[in-house]
């Protein structure tokens, strides 16, 4: 029961900004390619800004980790 | 790096003014000051604009596009032809373009004439199709036939005036009946056809005419035949056009390979002497004296005095100077790496131009990017066809971008099979399956956490090489609050490494005042040089830290995914579904590992290491110089 509890806990830990992520990236993507349309120039830039977001769920995959080594 | 540039400043006569604007343009080096202004050109330009205009229209009349295949060749032959461009030269051009463009224009019309023939005629004999019996049997009968547009009435309506108009004529009703059928096309629209004897032929049609019919004529030459007679000479059509349209189509081929690189070589040529027409008269003129200036790389200077000294001898006044610092803005970028870094500086394509004061990370980027991207892939069986992939690629000479690609893919091929040796990996765990690989440092998929300590301290490093790489720019660029904050990252990143060192007990616990020492210090730069966002940006260097931890999370779902792969064919045993399940497995980890470790990586360069020194706002490194049509895109 511990074990699942820890687990479910990685899960939420990994999963939740995982979808925080792809929210702010469905948005950042959907202006960012209509940008790009109008100007092509930006196209490095946009994709920095496409980028940022998954840094949270890099730290929800430490959190994950260090859940597990921690107390499984 | 970034090449270091000199002004030049040019002065000869205006009679050698052509000349020496021919030998700059030969020696194409030099970036002029001003993109020539569109001022209102003399005729001669405004003629060869024309022509250039005529000459791209001919080329997107023929759909020519490979731009590859025009020869130094055929550029020389040109060349000379136009070495002296007057009226004659320019009027001999245009006729021969002219007289082209009539021929194509011909070519293409008939062309279009026969493929609107074959729609005509397939239509008709759609159209055909459903009076087949009935024109057969009334033909027979020697009746007169026409067919008709119905577009409101009904043909029984139809039928029944014309027979109340035949009564009128003949109340005995001696003459045989009127006959019809009707039928839609595939358009919807109906069509009847009518059968009478040939002495009420006028008041058929007169009744037909009456109600807003109209007459269904055949196509183009067949009008005006009989339908029984036109329609085996359709047919023979149907066969014969397809015929003149394949040896149209093999001519219009013929004369685009044949035609298309001269075309684009004249269209090179003519695009170069508008040019130096432009900058002839862009070029300062003060009595008999023109003046030009411009930037020139350093590494040039000798052969640019070789070529115009030799050319020009006593006959120009060149001098030299090094760029002023209120100039460097100005001063165009252009870089030079050695040829196995050159690929990548591709990825500084996709940011603003770097400034010429600016730090080249051309060589930075060549070193981590393969790095981390193989770092993540890790595995000596995808390597080997990243290897395969990159040697192919670079195989393109004739498409510079993709044989750029392949050197980077060869970069990344090599750092996928070292880490491969470092994990033990080959196609995931089929190495040691197959001949006991063993890794020779240790098994990523089983122990996570030394990777990720590993690669959080790869992360410190290019993160505090990026905030080194920025006191650097800042003292060269003489920004004392740039530097200062860069400086004040740096000492804030090595306290907390000395107070991680000390706390494990690795450094004796004495020097704990030397790592407070160094945040305070740290902070005190920060606050002078940043403020209270100098602070922020400090805090944020920590996140830029822990997101190189993505290099190992990458690593392990794709170490993982290629073990999945493998165990597939446990469960399903050797059979033809179990390896064509590992094999799929294995492609979409292989697919997903290339792509996801070569945008991760990018990412990291883009964002956690370029955005802690990289300055844009240059200005591209274009020199005056002759069209490369292998380099050519079209504007």
């Amino acid at each position: 029961m511990e074990k699942a509890i820890i687990a479910l806990a990685a899960a939420l830990a990994v999963g939740i900004p995982a979808i925080a992520t792809a929210y702010a990236q469905a948005r950042i993507g959907s202006v960012g390619a209509g940008t790009i349309a109008e100007k092509p120039e930006t196209a490095g830039i946009i994709i920095i800004l496409e980028a940022i977001p998954e840094t949270m769920v890099i730290l929800g995959f430490v959190v994950a980790v260090m859940l597990i080594l921690q107390f499984a | 790096m970034i090449r270091n540039m000199v002004n030049m400043n040019l002065m000869g006569l205006v009679s050698d003014r052509p000349l020496i604007i021919e030998s700059l343009h030969d020696l194409g080096v030099l970036h002029l000051h001003e993109e020539p202004a569109e001022i209102v050109p003399p005729e001669t330009a405004s003629d060869l604009k024309i022509l250039r205009g005529k000459a791209l229209g001919l080329l997107e009349a023929l759909e020519w596009t490979d731009w590859g295949s025009v020869s130094a060749k055929n550029i020389e032959e040109k060349r000379s032809a136009l070495s002296l461009v007057n009226g004659p030269v320019i009027e001999s051009i245009r006729e021969s373009l002219d007289s082209f463009s009539t021929r194509l224009t011909d070519q293409k019309s008939q062309k279009a004439d026969l493929e609107g023939q074959i729609n005509s005629i397939k239509s008709a004999l759609r159209t055909l199709s459903h009076f087949g019996t009935f024109l057969k049997e009334n033909l027979a009968k020697g009746s007169d036939l026409s067919l008709w547009w119905i577009q409101r009435t009904s043909p029984a309506d139809l039928v029944a005036k014309t027979q109340k108009k035949i009564r009128e004529k003949d109340p005995l009703g001696l003459s045989e009946t009127i006959n019809y059928h009707s039928a839609l096309t595939s358009g919807g629209e109906a069509v009847a056809a009518i059968s009478v004897n040939h002495e009420f032929r006028g008041e058929a049609k007169a009744v037909f005419t009456e109600n807003d019919c109209l007459p269904w004529l055949l196509p183009g030459e067949f009008e005006g035949m009989r339908v029984d007679e036109a329609m085996p000479m359709m047919e023979h059509a149907l066969r014969d056009i397809p015929r003149r349209i394949e040896e149209i189509d093999r001519n219009f081929m013929k004369t685009r390979n044949l035609w298309g690189p001269k075309i684009g070589a004249l269209y090179f040529l003519l695009d170069e002497k508008i040019e130096e027409i432009m900058i002839e008269m862009g070029s300062e003129t003060t009595g008999e004296i023109f003046r030009i200036d411009g930037w020139v790389p350093l590494d040039e200077k000798k052969r640019f005095m070789g070529i115009m000294g030799g050319h020009f001898k006593g006959r120009v006044l060149i001098r030299w100077r090094e760029p002023l610092p209120e100039e460097w803005g100005k001063v165009p970028t252009a870089l030079k790496n050695h040829s196995y870094f050159r690929p990548f500086e591709l990825f500084l394509k996709l940011m603003p131009v770097i400034s010429y004061r600016g730090l080249d990370p051309t060589v930075l980027i060549g070193v981590f990017f393969p790095l981390f991207s193989g770092c993540m892939i890790g595995d000596i069986g995808y390597g080997i066809i990243i290897l395969a992939l990159a040697l192919w690629l670079k195989g393109m000479k004739n498409r510079p971008l993709l044989s750029d690609v392949g050197s980077i893919f060869s970069f990344t091929a090599a750092w996928s099979i070292f880490w491969g040796v470092a994990f033990g990996e080959f196609f995931g765990d089929l190495g040691h399956r197959l001949f006991h690989l063993q890794p020779v440092w240790l098994e990523r998929s089983q122990t996570v956490l030394p990777v990720m300590v590993f690669t959080v301290s790869l992360g410190f490093a290019h993160v505090l090489l990026g905030f080194v790489m920025g006191m650097i720019q800042g003292i060269r660029t003489g920004h004392r609050r740039i530097w200062m904050e860069r400086l004040g990252n740096i000492l804030v990143l090595a306290a907390l490494l000395s107070a991680m060192i000390v706390v494990k007990g690795w450094l004796p616990k004495q020097l704990f005042s030397m790592t407070a020492t160094l945040l305070v210090l740290g902070l005190a730069l920060l606050m002078a040089g940043g403020g209270m966002g100098g602070l922020v940006e400090s805090l944020g260097s920590i996140g830029n830290i822990l997101s190189y931890m993505r290099i190992a999370a990458i690593g392990l779902s794709s170490a993982i995914l290629a073990m999945v792969a493998t165990s597939i064919v446990d469960s399903l045993g050797v059979s033809f579904v179990g390896v064509f399940m590992a094999l799929t497995i294995h492609l979409l980890n292989f697919v997903l590992a290339v792509t996801g470790s070569g945008l991760h990586s990018a990412r990291l360069q883009y964002v956690e290491f370029l955005g802690k020194f990289y300055s844009g706002g240059g200005t591209q490194y274009k020199p005056f110089s002759r069209r490369k049509p292998e380099l050519w895109k079209k504007r």
